[in-house]
Formats: C-alpha cells, sequence, structure tokens
C-alpha cells in the first residue's frame, strides 16, 4: 500500500493549472529554402536516397488562442526538423519543446507500465472473445502482466492475445511534435511564424551545354536538382535554393527525431521470451513503408503555359523550352534562387527547375596540356569569360555539366565536366574529356639530359588551338622557351594552331633556377 | 504481490486517467550542467515504521549514477543501499523459477476448451524442461499454445532500474527524506538565432537555452537550475579543443562580469517557475533578446607556405559583434551555436551559415565564420623562387620584420644551431577580386613563416601593401577591393628554407 500512498502524494504537486492546449493541424504558406552540402565536391551527385543537407522551412500558421498561458502544439513540421534551430516570429514563447514520445506499442506500454489494461484473447476455433483486466510490469520487448490468475508472458503463450488499452496518453503523439508554451498573453486570433532547420535535402546545378559545331559558342541551361527524403510534403511551397558554401556546425547534424522514430518501430515483442524449443511461431516479416509517391511539378497557377520556342538558328538544334526560370538574387555573401512560382516539394521526391537560360555563350575550345617535366596528354575544354559582353555574366553555381554537339548523326555526347562556384568576371573551364585526336610526343636528346623536344600532333580533320601550360614551381623552372607566351596567374602559356592533319614542335629545357 | 497490483490499479482510477500524475517524485529541484550531467534533488515524504525497514524509490533517473546517492532525512540511518537492475522479462521469469511449481492452462485449438496443470520447472537451457506428474516435457516443443502462469514475480526482478535503501528509523512516523543524486542523459548548451541586417549594420541575438533528457525519466514540475561551464570533465576528450588557428581573427576575451547570477568561476542560469522536462523531450527556453548590437561583415583568406592555387578561391565570410555592455549584451554568452540569418529581397528570413562559439565571458569581441563569400575571391600565386648569395641576403638587413614583442629578432644561441648557407627570395602576388556591388576589405594571411620553431629573422623584400606579422608564423594584409574589381597584392619573403 506504500506505492499507493505516494502515489496520492503526489497529486497535489502536479495538479497545478495546467495551461490550455491549442492545436496548429497545418500551416497556411510555406516557404522551403534548400542548401547545397558544403562537403560535397561540386562533380559528386546527390544522394538521392539520403540527401545529406538541409532545408530552412518557414511556415505561417493562424491559431486562436485563449488568453493566459498556452501551449500550441504544431503538427505537419518536416520530420527531419532540428528543434534548436527553430525561431518563431509573431509570439515570443516562454519555452519551447520537441517531444520525441511516441506513440507507439513501446510507448503505450512505457505509459501503462504498473497500471491496469485489459488483456483481450480471441478462441480461433470459435471466435470467442475472453476479457480479463492485467497489470502491466515490464516494458513492450519484454512484456510481463499480472492476472487474478498469477503472472504471464503476453507473446510467449502461443494464443492470440493482445492488451487493450483505455486511452491513448496525452504526453505521446504520432511524429516528433514541436510545441511551445506562449507568456500570459490576452488571446485571440494570431499568426505565428515558425522558421527552422530541417535535415534531409539537397540540391545541386545541373547543367546541359549544346557546343555550336563552330566551337566557338554555346548555349547553357541551368538547372536546380531538389532533392527530398522527408516524410512530410510541402504542398504549393515558396521554393528556393541557396547557392555558395554556409559553415556548419555538428550541433546541426542532429537526428535524434529519426532515431527515436526507428527505435520506436524495431519493436521485437519475443525477443526476451523464454526458449520455445521450436521454430514454428516465427514472427511476421516487417512490413515494407509505403512507396514513394512519384515526383510532381504541382503549378499552382493554370495560366504557365509553353508560349514560344526559341529558337537557335545558329546551333542547328532545337532548344529544350523553358517556361519557368527561378530568379537569382544576393543572399549576403551567398546566392538565392527563388522559383516565381509555388510548387509541391513532395516527400521522398526529386524534382527540377531551369535557373539558367543563356542561348550564345561565346567561348572557345582549347586542346591544352600541362608541363611538369614534359607536356601530359591533352585534354578539350571549353572556356568562357564569366561576361555579359559574351553572352553570360551570371554567378555559376558549382556542380556537373553534360556536353552535347549536333554533328552529322544528330545530338551527340561529348563529354562530362564540373566546375566550383564561378562568380561573375572569372574565367571558367570546362574540362570535358581528353583528346585522343591530339598527341603529345617529347623526346631528350642524348647530348642534353635537360632538353626537351616536345612533337604535338593533331590528326583532326580541323585546326585546332593548343596549349602548352608551364606552372611556376617552387623546386624547379624552365628555360629556352619560345617568345611570346601568355602570362597567367601562376603560370606562363604557350599558345599556338595546329593545322588539320599536322603538328607543331615545342623545345625547352628544365632548370634548377629560372632565368628569364 | 497481488496487493500491490491492485493498489496500483486503485491508484490509477483517482488520478483520473493523467498518466503523469502517477509519478512517485516528490519536490523535484535539477542542476543541470553543461557536460550532459545532472544533480537532482527530489524531497519525498515517506512514512517510515521503526525499525528496519527497505524503501524503494522508483521513478529515478533510469541512467542513475547510484553511487553517488546520498539520502538525508531525521531520525533514520542508512543500513544499506541496492540498485537493482535485475529486468523483468519472460526469460528472466522463467529462469528464476527453477525447480518451482508453475500453473499450465493449455488450450485445446479445435474446441477452446482449457485445460489446467501444475508443473515443475526443471531447466531453462534451450527448451524450458518441465516435469509435469510424472511425465518429462519440454514446453511448447509441440508450437502448441500454452498459458505458464507463475504464482508471483521474484522480488528482485523490476519492471524498470529501481533504486532501493535500507533504513533503521528511531521511530515511526511521515517525514521528508531528501534523494539526491547525478545521472547522465541530461544536459544543456545553449543556440543563438542572430538576425543580420547587413545594410544597417545590426544583429539582432536571441539566446535560447536547449535542454535535453535522455534519461528515460520525466522530471515533473521541478526546480531547474542551469550552470554554464564543465564541471568535473577530467576526460574530455581531445576533440573539444579548438585551436586559435580554426577560428577567424578578432575573437577577444572580454573582463566584464555581466549581471547573471555566478556562482565561484561558473555562470548561474535560474529558469523561473517550475517546469516539466518530459523524457526524450528537447525544450528550449528563451534567455537573451536583445536588438540592434552594432555588427560588421569582414572578409578573410589563409594561404600555406608557397601555395598556388590553380584557380580564384573563395574568403571566408566573418560576422564580428562584441557582447559588450556598450552595444547592448552585457551577458556571457554560454558555449553553443550561433545561427546568423538574413532577410531576403521579400522579407523572409534566410539561413546564411553557423559556427559553435566557445563559453564568451562579456565584454569579448567575437568574430564568427557564416561561409564562404561566392563573390569574393583570392588567387595565391607564386610569382617566383630563386636562391640568393649570402651576400643578397646580408643586404636585406633593413627588411627585417618587426614582431608583435618589438624584437626583429630573436638571439638564439649561434652554437646550438648553425647559420644557414643557402638563402632564398620568395616572390608571392594574391590576387582579391571582388564580384560584389560594393566595396569590401579582406583580410589576407600568409601562414608559414616561423617553419623553424627557432628562425626569427624573416625579411620580408617589399610588399604592395603594408603588412602587420601577427604573430612569428602569420603575416597579414588588409586589402581594400572596390566594387566589382580588382587588386594585386605582392611580397616578397627572404628565407633560409
Amino acid at each position: 500500500m506504500r506505492r499507493l500512498f505516494l502515489a496520492m502524494l503526489a497529486v497535489p504537486a502536479t495538479a497545478h493549472a495546467e495551461p490550455a492546449v491549442v492545436f496548429s493541424a497545418a500551416p497556411d504558406t510555406v516557404a522551403v529554402t534548400l542548401y547545397r552540402d558544403p562537403d560535397r565536391n561540386s562533380d559528386e551527385q546527390i544522394n538521392r536516397e539520403n540527401p545529406s543537407s538541409f532545408a530552412l522551412i518557414a511556415e505561417t500558421r493562424t491559431v486562436t488562442l485563449p488568453p493566459g498561458e498556452v501551449v500550441v502544439r504544431f503538427e505537419g513540421v518536416a520530420s527531419g526538423i532540428v528543434p534548436q534551430s527553430a525561431i518563431l516570429f509573431g509570439m515570443p514563447p516562454r519555452e519551447r519543446n520537441r517531444d520525441a514520445a511516441l506513440l507507439s506499442q513501446r510507448g503505450l506500454v512505457d505509459a501503462f507500465t504498473g497500471q491496469r489494461v485489459v488483456l483481450r484473447r480471441t478462441d480461433p476455433a470459435t471466435g470467442r472473445t475472453v476479457e480479463e483486466p492485467a497489470t502491466i510490469r515490464s516494458a513492450a520487448d519484454r512484456m510481463v502482466i499480472s492476472t487474478p490468475r498469477g503472472t504471464e508472458a503476453v507473446y510467449c503463450s502461443g494464443l492470440h492475445q493482445t492488451l487493450v488499452y483505455p486511452n491513448a496518453p496525452a504526453t505521446l503523439s504520432a511524429k516528433p511534435v514541436l510545441s511551445m508554451l506562449t507568456k500570459d498573453q490576452p488571446g485571440g486570433r494570431v499568426t505565428i511564424t515558425l522558421a527552422y532547420i530541417a535535415t534531409g535535402f539537397d540540391w545541386d546545378a545541373t547543367y546541359v551545354a549544346r557546343l555550336a559545331s563552330d566551337g566557338r559558342s554555346m548555349s547553357l541551361l541551368g538547372w536546380m536538382t531538389m532533392a527530398s527524403a522527408d516524410d512530410t510534403s510541402f504542398v504549393d511551397a515558396k521554393t528556393s535554393a541557396v547557392a555558395g558554401k554556409v559553415n556548419r556546425s555538428d550541433e546541426t547534424r542532429d537526428n535524434e527525431g529519426t532515431r527515436i522514430k526507428q527505435a520506436a518501430s524495431s519493436l521485437n515483442r519475443s525477443y526476451r521470451c523464454w526458449p520455445a524449443g521450436t521454430t514454428s511461431d516465427g514472427r511476421p516479416v516487417s512490413i515494407n513503408p509505403a512507396p514513394p509517391l512519384p515526383m510532381s511539378v504541382g503549378f499552382a497557377s493554370e495560366d504557365i503555359v509553353v508560349t514560344a520556342r526559341r529558337r537557335e538558328e545558329a546551333l542547328q538544334a532545337v532548344p529544350i523550352a523553358i517556361s519557368v526560370v527561378a530568379k537569382a538574387e544576393n543572399l549576403g555573401d551567398l546566392k538565392l534562387y527563388r522559383v516565381p512560382m509555388p510548387v509541391t516539394v513532395a516527400a521522398r521526391s526529386q524534382k527540377q527547375v531551369a535557373f539558367m537560360v543563356k542561348d550564345r555563350v561565346r567561348g572557345e575550345v582549347i586542346y591544352r596540356s600541362t608541363v611538369y617535366d614534359e607536356p601530359e596528354n591533352t585534354q578539350t575544354l571549353f572556356r568562357f569569360h564569366n561576361r555579359k559582353a559574351d553572352g553570360m555574366g551570371d554567378p555559376l553555381p558549382a556542380g556537373k555539366s553534360v556536353l552535347y554537339q549536333v554533328g552529322t548523326h544528330g545530338l551527340t555526347l561529348i563529354g562530362e565536366a564540373s566546375t566550383v562556384d564561378k562568380a561573375v568576371d572569372e574565367d571558367v573551364e570546362l574540362v570535358f574529356g581528353a583528346a585522343d585526336e591530339v598527341t603529345v610526343e617529347t623526346e631528350t636528346p642524348a647530348d642534353d639530359r635537360d632538353k626537351r623536344v616536345a612533337t604535338i600532333r593533331n590528326a583532326n580533320p580541323f585546326a585546332i588551338i593548343y596549349e602548352a601550360e608551364f606552372p611556376v614551381r617552387p623546386d624547379y623552372g624552365y628555360s629556352g622557351l619560345p617568345r611570346g607566351l601568355i602570362r597567367k596567374p601562376g603560370k606562363r602559356v604557350w599558345r599556338a594552331t595546329i593545322p588539320a592533319n599536322d603538328a607543331v614542335v615545342l623545345t625547352f629545357s628544365i632548370s634548377e633556377t629560372d632565368e628569364d | 504481490m497481488r496487493t500491490t497490483a491492485v493498489a496500483i490499479a486503485t491508484g490509477f482510477l483517482c488520478s483520473a486517467a493523467s498518466v503523469s500524475a502517477e509519478s512517485a517524485q516528490g519536490d523535484l529541484s535539477v542542476t543541470i550542467y553543461n557536460n550532459n550531467l545532472a544533480l537532482v534533488q527530489d524531497v519525498r515524504q515517506v512514512s517510515l515504521p521503526a525499525g528496519k525497514s527497505r524503501q524503494e524509490f522508483p521513478d529515478v533517473s533510469a541512467q542513475i549514477r547510484p553511487e553517488t546517492v546520498t539520502l538525508s532525512g531525521d531520525g533514520f540511518g542508512i543500513v544499506e543501499q541496492n540498485f537493482d537492475y535485475d529486468l523483468l522479462s519472460p526469460a528472466a521469469l522463467m529462469g528464476k523459477a527453477v525447480g518451482q511449481t508453475v500453473t499450465l492452462l493449455r488450450t485445446n485449438p479445435a474446441t477452446g476448451a482449457e485445460t489446467r496443470e501444475r508443473a515443475t520447472v526443471l531447466a531453462v537451457n534451450g527448451g524450458v524442461v518441465l516435469r509435469i506428474g510424472e511425465r518429462i516435457e519440454v514446453l511448447r516443443d509441440d508450437g502448441l499454445p500454452v498459458r505458464v502462469i507463475f504464482d508471483a514475480i521474484p522480488p528482485n526482478l523490476r519492471a524498470r532500474p529501481t533504486l532501493s535503501v535500507s533504513v533503521d528509523a528511531k521511530s515511526a512516523g511521515a517525514r521528508p527524506l531528501t534523494l539526491s543524486y547525478l545521472t547522465p542523459g541530461l544536459g544543456w548548451k545553449s543556440d543563438y538565432v542572430a538576425l543580420f541586417d547587413e545594410k544597417g549594420g545590426k544583429l539582432d541575438v536571441q539566446g535560447w537555452i536547449t535542454l535535453s533528457n535522455n534519461t528515460g525519466t520525466t522530471f515533473s514540475n521541478s526546480k531547474a537550475l542551469l550552470v554554464a561551464g564543465s564541471v568535473g570533465a577530467i576526460a574530455q576528450s581531445p576533440s573539444y579543443y579548438r585551436g586559435n588557428g580554426s577560428r577567424p581573427r578578432g575573437n577577444t576575451a572580454g573582463t566584464e562580469s555581466g549581471g547573471g547570477e555566478q556562482l565561484g568561476d561558473l555562470h548561474v542560469y535560474p529558469i523561473s517557475g517550475r517546469t516539466t522536462i518530459a523524457n526524450a523531450q528537447t525544450k528550449q527556453i528563451s534567455f537573451l533578446d536583445v536588438a540592434g548590437v552594432p555588427a560588421r561583415k569582414g572578409y578573410e583568406f589563409r594561404n600555406g607556405w608557397l601555395s598556388t592555387a590553380d584557380e580564384p578561391v573563395s574568403a571566408s565570410a566573418v560576422l564580428k559583434f562584441s557582447n559588450a555592455r556598450t552595444a547592448g549584451i552585457g551577458e556571457a554568452l554560454p558555449a553553443g551555436t550561433v545561427r546568423v540569418y538574413m532577410r531576403d529581397s521579400r522579407g523572409q528570413a534566410q539561413f546564411i551559415g553557423e559556427s559553435d562559439i566557445p563559453h564568451t565571458p562579456g565584454g569579448s569581441q567575437l568574430a564568427i565564420r557564416t561561409g564562404d563569400a561566392f563573390d569574393v575571391k583570392v588567387q595565391p600565386v607564386l610569382v617566383k623562387r630563386e636562391e640568393i648569395a649570402v651576400s643578397v641576403w646580408r643586404s636585406y638587413t633593413n627588411w627585417r620584420v618587426t614582431y608583435r614583442d618589438g624584437k626583429t629578432e630573436e638571439s638564439v644561441s649561434s652554437t646550438a644551431y648553425t647559420t644557414p648557407d643557402s638563402y632564398w627570395r620568395n616572390q608571392m602576388k594574391y590576387i582579391v577580386t571582388n564580384a560584389r556591388p560594393v566595396p569590401v576589405t579582406v583580410d589576407v594571411f600568409q601562414s608559414g613563416l616561423g617553419r623553424w620553431w627557432w628562425w626569427r629573422d624573416l625579411r620580408v623584400g617589399d610588399e604592395s601593401i603594408p603588412g602587420v606579422q601577427d604573430s612569428f608564423e602569420e603575416r597579414r594584409w588588409e586589402v581594400p577591393v572596390p566594387a566589382n574589381g580588382k587588386v594585386e597584392l605582392t611580397a616578397t619573403f627572404l628565407t633560409p628554407w
């Protein structure tokens, strides 16, 4: 009887005025801003199954509050919410909470340990059910109950029996729930803006480039590829993506909510049963999660249609018709790309929206070797200066590009390249492959071990621009170089035009110190 | 045991379905330290019989450190303290029943008819061996359902780990007992939300205390006190060490005391009123809300010795502010994470980066890295490196660097270390570009200038902008770059390496 006494004593201590609870079921409007994983290299793709970055989710919610201190529970927040990142505008709270005690079999058993529930047994032969009172004495994965007959294990008998609970405790919730306790306030209708970071998102810039047949320009189409692995779909969300590297703290890589959910869903009821001596009562396999929703681009307004197809005669190809292009703006030292109309960021899906359409970016195709001891194998690249005068002049977020060219056999893939974040007025080089038709052969004459004679041969039926780059090295230099080298930061460049099916010769010497 | 079960069931009915009211906790006060440690004090009204008795204390932290438990009160002495963590499970129950009799209830799967037998448990070794009358049987070997009913639960098998104390009381009667113990699983840290207004040069800072409870127990309606600073953290892992090198320049510890409470060296944050810290809960309580703190942004870039970059590299964006009283904060900032937001063109707050800060006394200068600048870049380039004659080296005597301590060189015994016989002239160029429509200033750092710990005779031949020798290791230039512009910084270092 002692325990009863203690329980009775504890009641007055907790029976002070409990604040009223107001539920906010869903946001009125939601904005999702995706961030690129700062640790993912420009040539690494998004991990679609488990996106490694995060999003900032800003919701506005309208609630009607009674006066006084009120608990507001926000339902339908992202499952990957990092609770410590949440900010609230419109209603300064006294405290805010993220409750991760989940309504599950484990949660129910824990909540009702020591309390009376009903044990229901069904006779499979007759369908008759028998109910008897029981008290839970132990946890869900090692369930022992007391009945008027004595003590027994519920899930070790092989009988069809289950526990029936009198209610679902208010402290348990279906998903981790964010709530706040307001200060003493007059009550009424309040609009609250809730912003928080949620993990399980990522985005990438992916470019599709079409090289003109003369190699002097290309069309560039930039896609924002956005991935969400969250359980929550954000319908008609104002969607944007941030380019540039943000600093992260390990404290924000919070997956406590996910961990608790997994722990709750991995309950093995018969794990601590006594040996049954047989395997005939095997457990059913766990049910697979629901299949992901199909990717959807839900245009909110109906009047966006593909109006005109821009035809670029010079490119000899039909460009992709793009009717919606995300707009760029500065956000401090980052770039924000805003999708101009609300879209749905569906749970566990990937979607793409264009953010850059450039019809004609002028540049040139270069065949390049870097010289260390001797010229290395030749790479092919497209180089352009990122400025308006050359048809570009917009920031270029890091990502991968696919390069096509329209040849005699139609559209051909000529290579893939990647670039880091490139600001306006920078040189951009898209290195899209090794050049097999342009070969370099270097010889060292027997009488001069420091001398190099390199023969560069062009097997293509067209003339090419060839560049040999001599980087400035701390340990050795070059002498006897041809005249008219181009100086670039950290290197000197020898540039030559090699006619179709022809060759050029480059001679130089390696020296300890540079006498240039 | 049956009476206890009934008693609890009655208690359940009395408290009108409120689950939280079931807690056996008394008047709670919790002191939570930064390093995942809490001191719990629980004052319970307990009626002790005269003489020796065993008192159980349910609803203590499931992660309690039993060796730290103390129980105090009037008129009794402690005989022993026990912490029982042999958990009640079907397997444990059967294991303890070896040699005892249990009741078997068999149900005929075809008719549903029940038969009842008494059986003695002989052994539990991969199959429960039973003696029923004169037969020996293995439990449920036929796969048919059998209910096993035990007469009682052995006393030391628990639903949850349970603390019990045996006491010897002089006289019977109810009295308050104070139970105090340490538990891990209850910790706190701070989180800051900083809304930066770049045009106005202002920062709004909110500070939140984030409490987390993973103890497995809910602490109901308790007084809470938070203590900043690590207590007794002997086994602190070296990964927590944050050297100055990883933090941006501009962090200076302050000397102001602030208005908060202190406990020795530690800062104390009492939480007003009583609060319930539920299990698996993350609770945040506001402790700081300041608007209009002056703040500015800076950029910095660090280059390694003789390092050349193939293409321009983004400089770090650094946010600088102070928690001095004159700046509007005037409080110590406990260690935590600062998350920086800015409003976009439509006024929506967007996240621009975050950084951890250590315990920061009042009056400190803070510089936190928010991320990399998209539009502000530096390309360091080695222009030329050449060996120079000793006579050339001597001609550069006037270019000796003055260190922070005012010395130009440090006298190191030349007998212990030989004078180098070769010297190098290293010409560096740093191309600083700014694609932003506003002018910026970039702090460019060159490190690797103290490669030999005993060599203190660095000579900087010429530099296009006067530099500052921040340390033996690093030299810094403040490079102003016009809007949409480019500045080339050059510097020549004369070194024996």
